[in-house]
Formats: C-alpha cells, sequence, structure tokens
C-alpha cells in the first residue's frame, strides 16, 4: 500500500545452527507516519525482527520493502540512509571523544560536507536539548542523557524512520517519561515514523498500532485498547496485564463486574466514580 | 546480623577542591533477616551507602558496624576480606562480570578465592546454580551462551556461593522483561523465606510494596525517613516532591481520591485497593 513505509511479508529468519526459525511467517505493516509498537518478551524474536528490516540479517524468506525499495543488497545503503536506531544500552554506542564528536560521527560515514554536519550536529543537539554538553565527554554523563546523545546521533541522519530497541529499559522512571516525551515531539515535528521495540506496556499504551510477537509468530494486531482488552493473553505471551484491567480481575472476584472491553486508568477512574454516584 | 551507621559522613575526594558530599550524618539500622529496600533518585546517596555495607568505601566521620566488626574513618584496609565475604554484592548488570569458561567455575570462582577447597566450591556452585532456579545442565555450559536472564542468575549464585549473611541487590530487575522481573523477584523472595537478610535498591515501587518490610528513603545523602512500605507509601504527596514515584496502586487510589472517594488509608496492592473499592461499591449490585 502507497501510505505504508514499511512492510514485512512472510519473513523467516533461522540464526546459524538454531534448530528453531526465530521468525516464521512474519507480516506487518507500518503506515507512514505512525508510532507502532512490536511487543514480546526476551528472545520473542523482537530484535532478530529490526535487525532484518535494517538489512543486518538476511532473511531466509520473505520480503522487506522500506520508503517504496524492496530490500536488496542494492537498496540497502539506501535504506540504512532512511532509518535510525536507538538501541537498548547507550554505552554500547558511544565512539567519539565528545559529545558534539558522536553526533557528527554517522554524518562523517555518509560523507556529509562539513558545514552541512555542522549545523545537523547543532540542529540536533538542539533539538535534544543537549546543545550545553556539545563538548563534554559522553562517559560523563547520566543514563538518560546519554540516550539523548544517541537519539541526537539518529535526529541528524535526517530518516524517515526511527527503530527504538528497548531504548527506554536500562532507564529509572523518570528518564524513561523524559525520553518517551522527546521522541514523541521529534515525530510529530520532524514527521517521522516510529517503530518501537519494547515490552513495557505503558510505552506500548501510546502508539497507534500493536503487534505481539511470540516464539518468532505474529500472535495479536490491533490498536492498544484491543489487545489490552484481553489481558491475560498478554500474561501467556510474558507480559504484563496493564493496571487497570488488574483491578478489574481484582474486582470482578469480588463480585464487582465492569462491563465493556478495555478502559485505560483515566477510563476506569471515570466509571468507578459513575458506579458510586448511582448508589 | 545488623549493619549499624552512626553519624556517617562521606566526602568524595575530601581535601580537594572537587569535594563533593556522599552521605550526610546518616545514623540507620539494617536489621538481620530483614527485606530492607533503599530509594531515592539517581545521586541521592544509595551508592555511596551501598558501598559501606562492605567497607568499599571507609566513612570521612563516624562508625559502620558491620555485625561485630567496627569500620571507622581509620580502620585498615588490612583484613577488610571476611566482610566481603558476610556481605554479597550483587551490582547493576552483575552479568557483564562473568568471565569463566563454564558457569560450574564462575560460580566456584568466589569461594576458591575465600580458602574453600575445590572440592566444596563444586558442591557449592552445583547447589547454588539450583537455588537461583537454573537447570543442572548449564553447569558445564559457558556462561555466555546462556540469555541475559539466564546469565544474571549464574552471577547471583555466585554471590550466594560465598554463602553471605546479608545479600546486597543493586537494581537486580533492571533490563529484564516482565516474566523474567517477576521470576527474578520470586526467588529473593523465597531465599528471604529461607532466612536471608536482603537489602534492595530499586526504583521499582510496586517491589518495594509487595515484598520489603523495611523502607529507606535517601536524598542528598541522608536517609530521610525509615519505615514500613505501608507508612512511607501513606505521605505521597511528600514522596512525589522528592521525585519518587508509587506503587501503581497507591497512584490509581490518589486518582480515586481526587474524583471524590474517601479511603482511609492509601492501599499499596492491587486487591487490597479492590477489597476497599468492593466496600463502597457493594451496594450497586443491589439497587
Amino acid at each position: 500500500m502507497a501510505d505504508d513505509i514499511i512492510t514485512v511479508e512472510h519473513l523467516r529468519y533461522t540464526y546459524q545452527d538454531a534448530q528453531v526459525a526465530a521468525l516464521d511467517d512474519v507480516s506487518l505493516r507500518v503506515p507512514r507516519g505512525t508510532w507502532v509498537s512490536v511487543i514480546g518478551h526476551n528472545g520473542s524474536g523482537k530484535s532478530t525482527l529490526a535487525k532484518n528490516i535494517l538489512g543486518l540479517l538476511e532473511p531466509d524468506a520473505g520480503v522487506i520493502n522500506v520508503d517504496g525499495m524492496v530490500l536488496s543488497e542494492e537498496t540497502v545503503w539506501d535504506i540504512r540512509s532512511r532509518v535510525g536506531i536507538v538501541f537498548q544500552n547507550p554505552e554500547n554506542q558511544f565512539v567519539g571523544a565528545t559529545v558534539a564528536d558522536d553526533v557528527a560521527f554517522g554524518l562523517e560515514n555518509h560523507a556529509v560536507p562539513r558545514e552541512e554536519m555542522l549545523t545537523r550536529v547543532d540542529d540536533a543537539l538542539n533539538a535534544v536539548r543537549m546543545r550545553e554538553f556539545a563538548n563534554r565527554e559522553p562517559a560523563h554523563l547520566s543514563g538518560g542523557q546519554k540516550q539523548r546523545v544517541a537519539i541526537a546521533g539518529v535526529v541528524a541522519q535526517q530518516p524517515q524512520i526511527i527503530i527504538l530497541d528497548e531504548a527506554t529499559s536500562m532507564l529509572d522512571p523518570a528518564g524513561r517519561k523524559e525520553i518517551l516525551a522527546l521522541i514523541r515531539e521529534l515525530k510529530d515535528r520532524l514527521g517521522l515514523t516510529v517503530l518501537s521495540i519494547t515490552h513495557d506496556l505503558d510505552e506500548a499504551a501510546g502508539s497507534d498500532q500493536l503487534i505481539v510477537l511470540d516464539d518468532g509468530h505474529v500472535v495479536e494486531t490491533g490498536k492498544p485498547s484491543q489487545i489490552f482488552a484481553h489481558g491475560t493473553s498478554l500474561v501467556a505471551h510474558g507480559l504484563d496485564v496493564p493496571y487497570s484491567q488488574q483491578l478489574r480481575g481484582e474486582l470482578g472476584k469480588l463480585g464487582i463486574e465492569i462491563p465493556g472491553d478495555y478502559y485505560d486508568d483515566e477510563g476506569l477512574v471515570d466509571y468507578l466514580w459513575t458506579l458510586r454516584s448511582t448508589m | 546480623m545488623d549493619i549499624t551507621f552512626d553519624h556517617v559522613s562521606y566526602t568524595y575526594q575530601a581535601n580537594t577542591p572537587m569535594a563533593g558530599v556522599g552521605l550526610d550524618d546518616v545514623s540507620v539500622t539494617i536489621h538481620g533477616g530483614a527485606y530492607t529496600a533503599i530509594i531515592g533518585h539517581t545521586g541521592s546517596g544509595k551508592s555511596t551507602l551501598l558501598q559501606h555495607l562492605n567497607a568499599l568505601l571507609k566513612p570521612t566521620s563516624g562508625t559502620v558496624r558491620i555485625g561485630e566488626r567496627m569500620i571507622t574513618p581509620s580502620t585498615s584496609n588490612k583484613n577488610l576480606h571476611p566482610l566481603r565475604k558476610k556481605v554479597g554484592m550483587v551490582f547493576q548488570f552483575a552479568e557483564s562480570q562473568l568471565f569463566a569458561a563454564t558457569v560450574r567455575e564462575d560460580v566456584a570462582f568466589g569461594p576458591r578465592n575465600f580458602g574453600v577447597s575445590a572440592e566444596d566450591a563444586d558442591a557449592l556452585a552445583v547447589q547454588m546454580v539450583a537455588r537461583v532456579g537454573l537447570p543442572e545442565d548449564v553447569l558445564d555450559r559457558s556462561p555466555f551462551d546462556l540469555s541475559g536472564g539466564q546469565m544474571r542468575r549464574v552471577a547471583i549464585a555466585g554471590v550466594l556461593a560465598m554463602q553471605p549473611e546479608v545479600l546486597v541487590l543493586d537494581e537486580p530487575t533492571a533490563g529484564l522483561d516482565p516474566a523474567g522481573r517477576r521470576e527474578m523477584m520470586a526467588l529473593f523472595a523465597k531465599l528471604h523465606a529461607d532466612g536471608q537478610t536482603i537489602v534492595l535498591v530499586t526504583h521499582q515501587m510496586d517491589d518495594v510494596a509487595d515484598f520489603a518490610d523495611d523502607v529507606l528513603v535517601m536524598d542528598q545523602g541522608k536517609v530521610v525517613r525509615q519505615g514500613h512500605p505501608k507508612e512511607i507509601f501513606q505521605d505521597a504527596q511528600w514522596l512525589l516532591d522528592h521525585q519518587l514515584g508509587l506503587p501503581r496502586t497507591t497512584q490509581f487510589a490518589l486518582r480515586l481520591q481526587q474524583k471524590g472517594f474517601k479511603f482511609d488509608h492509601l492501599p499499596l496492592t492491587t486487591p487490597e485497593l479492590a477489597q476497599m473499592l468492593a466496600e463502597q461499591l457493594g451496594g450497586a449490585r443491589h439497587e
């Protein structure tokens, strides 16, 4: 479809020497300009999927299409220049002696002229509010600051798509909130598409679309409210149940059945208050 | 074994222009047999406090008593070895410290270092690998062929193999997926039920509410509150003012309260909140 910036069709990937495929007949679509989360437990195949989309791993079978190009040896570099990825551990992705050098590194690799590079690095650091740290050593930053620098490195490449590979899972709750808000702001301002790989349901709750992976298969696809409505199946897939659904379950045990599919926290607070007011 | 801090202060890079306060006049007791949680935002002094628990740091002033052993600013660095055995530290991302060719050797390394015979150290390795819930067949595999969660269990087995009286855990579930986190917390609960003293540093307030029986709240190098989770989380606004989170249930109850619900105390767990709501809503079903 013209509006899908990523499509994956019948993708299969097997690691060398492995008995079972890490991804088996995986098909999905990511509409341009949306935030799509792939959720699943560790080992479910989430990161393998991201690596296949970037052409870091070569599929056994299936077709991957990114921004109108079928992924192949000829298109892989073109595709990579349109996709930026932020990994789980910022420690593992620093190469520069200073924050600014680090942000510039990706641009040097893409042979961006120096004048333009300086502007892009400055703009990117400004976008993540790390400009005053430009000449600092990355090693002396907090986890959240490091992740902001990593995001600046991605933003400087002016990609169409940002892939978050558990990008907030090593941060404390405050750092996590801050990074998610920053990505959301950048996505809206720069018109990006976000593909987030996560097992954090709070992070996934804000997505337009959820894709649940388990044992290399897509087991569910839908809006967060649809997926969260049948909470217990998430536990079966090694994930958590959203809090509002947990509380509904406990209330159900005490004889208070709440009709309807899914309420987020706010919806459930409203429902309970209405129930109390009608007593 | 209790660990008691008596007016402990610690200054980083003392007597230099870079001097910074790590701990500021801390007096507190961590009780033997307890499950103590230490909470506080990044930079509040949690790690500095941890490093005093087995004399990795010595106070700049004041004393730390670890069991029978007294640590003062003038304590010599010699003979601190036995303390390292009594207080076992599991640092963040402990799996990054694995190094041996097999799980068996890695877990046996600690006891071997403390003079345990090869045979006894091996027996300890077998026992501890089972205790952390790993199958026996991992013993002769390379720790690096295991999953991240399994590797962390091996690292914890390595600390348990030294049979510490106090087990200190610094963010032990960071980076694990939900199922891994649940299993890890269940493991610590079981160790505690078997008599292990536990000190847990965490940002996960649900874990504090579910497992701890004593909480230390740190801020700017001081222990600003100590008490049972039930007491600590009652003062929700105070915690939020100190940039600390609340258990999910307590957050939800606060929102209900803002809407108009009345609670005589703030609940910590989902069943507790459900019970309180049922008492207020129970009549609705009979209309």
